[in-house]
């Protein structure tokens, strides 16, 4: 598959920034058809590298090329292959649902008479049907998050630029945005979106690239990243009694890195946690040793390596 | 004109100009002899036609930039601005687009007062020329005021801040020019009885001379309201709407071009640059 995003050293200063970079030699390819999310904390660089995308921004070096256009000479056909969403946005309030589709479909010059059709099929996919001739000020914000969405599609794009998408919704409407966006990848969409939400990103995205004060400091599937950043396992034990035999059994166990006890208020039962190296076939063999030592083992499960605690590791905690 | 406000304002509009009318034409016929003489009718006639036509120039200068100084700079604060700049919209398509829609309500507020305007022509005295002519400066004042207010709003982010300036470029313009006019004549007068009385050769007064007409003639065709008086006093003196001449004491006479002429050429001009402007900040990228 072609890179239909290349980043190629991408740098952004503004000025009186000082030395600061808002983006500093920041350099990525997004395949087609990937979800792509972009990872970072307020001020890394996630908005800028956005609208540079997007052709609202100069860049200060480097280039974008967006199915193969460059964003800084080419800007009306990069125009023509996005669809932009940004994190804050307006509605025009005197207008009816239809008409504001209606009205950037004549934006994107698509003739009047294929405008009806494709503005039913639209709000049919973001489940607004109902709302077809309501005024757009009397939509809820997850509504409104849906009328930009179907507006980015209106025609018909390559790839999808989302600056936090999900960014100010109820957990019912993130979920509901998260799932417009995997059905828009399977329809052959590629999606560029930034978040701070890290279980959206964890949910949908094929690949994930983390940013913090400008600079990329991982990208790729979050497997991967998971194992680059987490490579140990952690496993939560629970036994019923023996805990300082079932101290011992582990500690001596080869592969296990550390082994720490937690401790509840008012609990009888004892909790470890353990750091392991090894394959699922070691880890089946520390829970036989458990049993046959007699230890009543409660709770034996592996901590999935989520994506917020490979955020941690990745990033310092340096704001811009 | 969705909302009920568009509705609004042209009635208040309305009943104000009506008014207005009506105490003219009810103070011009209480000192008039007898309005049921010609003369008498057809001054009046004039009179109410001028006072029609300067509200309407008043109003023109004055809600024209009000339309217009939030075009551009209330899409930024609505956060609707990028949306359209990501679209294939051509920028000059943004551009002439709210001027136009801002234009449309002003030519709306134009014809809407063309029955007091035929009620002035009931009275006679008021030449179909006049009509067109006063329509002319009209529809150029509001495209030169609405131009103004769109090349402000290019560069502001405020609303505010835009409409603040352009009603200060609208002020300067109604009447900090007559201001400016009056004391350019007063210095022109002055300089004019120097010249005469000097010791300058004739070639030398006359090159003088025909400088000074032109820097009053260019003021005031600068002006709107000076505009349409001088136009007005140059058709009922010299029965002309096109070219005149001024005696010059030096000898012979000096030919101008009728105000209104001048002034939609000017006028015309500025807001064909205004505009380009407009273009060229609203198309730039952000830095």
């Amino acid at each position: 598959m072609s890179a239909v995003i290349e980043i190629v050293d991408l740098s952004k200063q503004y000025s009186g920034q000082g030395s600061q970079k808002a983006i500093d030699h920041l350099s990525l390819n997004i395949e087609e058809g990937d979800i792509f999310g972009f990872v970072g904390p307020n001020g890394a660089g996630k908005t800028s590298t956005i609208r540079i995308i997007a052709t609202l921004l100069q860049a200060s070096s480097g280039d974008v090329r967006v199915a193969g256009y460059s964003v800084r000479t080419q800007l009306r056909q990069v125009r023509n292959a996005i669809g932009y969403m940004p994190d804050f946005f307006g509605v025009y309030n005197d207008m009816l649902v239809w008409e504001y589709l209606d009205f950037f479909g004549a934006c994107y010059n698509i003739p009047a008479n294929q405008r009806t059709r494709l503005i039913k099929d639209l709000l049919d996919l973001v489940d607004l049907t109902h709302r077809h001739d309501d005024p757009v000020e009397g939509l809820s914000r997850g509504m409104k998050q849906r009328l930009s969405l179907a507006r980015t599609l209106i025609h018909d794009p390559q790839v999808l630029i989302l600056d936090e998408p999900a960014s100010g919704l109820d957990p019912r409407a993130r979920v509901e945005i998260r799932q417009l966006l995997v059905e828009l990848a399977r329809m052959g969409k590629t999606i560029f979106f930034s978040t701070h939400i890290l279980a959206d990103v964890a949910e949908i995205c094929t690949q994930v690239g983390i940013i913090e004060a400008g600079k990329l400091v991982a990208a790729g599937p979050l497997e991967e990243l998971q194992q680059m950043l987490m490579p140990h396992r952690k496993v939560q034990i629970t036994v019923l009694a023996q805990p300082e035999e079932a101290l011992t059994t582990l500690k001596a166990v080869q592969g296990i890195r550390s082994v720490t006890e937690l401790h509840s208020n008012g609990e009888t039962r004892s909790r470890f946690e353990i750091e392991f190296n090894g394959d699922d076939q070691a880890l089946s063999e520390i829970l036989a040793s458990l049993v046959s030592k007699g230890i009543p083992v409660l709770h034996f499960s592996e901590d999935s390596r989520d994506l917020e605690e490979v955020f941690m590791r990745a990033t310092k905690g340096l704001v811009t | 004109m969705r909302r009920g406000r568009a509705y609004l304002i042209i009635t208040i509009y309305l009943i104000m100009m009506s008014i207005l009318v009506g105490l003219v034409y009810l103070g011009l016929a209480s000192t008039a002899n007898n309005v049921g003489n010609s003369s008498s009718a057809q001054a009046v006639g004039k009179i109410v036609f001028g006072i029609v036509v300067g509200v309407e120039m008043m109003m023109v200068c004055f809600v024209a930039p009000a339309l217009t100084a939030g075009a551009i700079s209330s899409e930024r604060e609505r956060q609707t601005y990028d949306l359209l700049r990501t679209t294939l919209l051509p920028t000059r398509s943004l551009v002439l687009g709210k001027l136009t829609s801002a234009l449309s309500f002003l030519l709306l507020l134009l014809v809407v007062g063309f029955p007091l305007q035929a009620l002035a022509s009931l009275f006679g005295g008021v030449a179909i020329e006049e009509v067109l002519v006063a329509f002319l400066l009209l529809a150029v004042s509001a495209l030169t005021f609405s131009a103004i207010g769109l090349l402000v709003s290019s560069l502001m982010k405020s609303t505010l801040a835009s409409t603040v300036i352009s009603y200060v470029a609208a002020i300067i313009v109604v009447f900090g020019e007559p201001t400016l006019i009056g004391i350019a004549l007063s210095f022109m007068g002055m300089l004019s009885g120097l010249v005469y009385t000097s010791s300058l050769a004739p070639f030398q007064v006359k090159i003088l001379e025909v400088l000074l007409y032109s820097i009053g003639y260019f003021l005031i065709a600068l002006n709107p309201l000076a505009t349409i008086i001088a136009s007005e006093v140059m058709l009922i003196e010299n029965q002309t709407l096109f070219i005149t001449t001024l005696p010059m004491t030096s000898g012979g006479n000096f030919p101008i071009l009728a105000p209104w002429i001048a002034y939609v050429l000017i006028y015309g001009f500025f807001s064909l640059v205004f505009i380009l402007i407009s273009i060229r900040f609203v198309r730039r990228v952000e830095k």
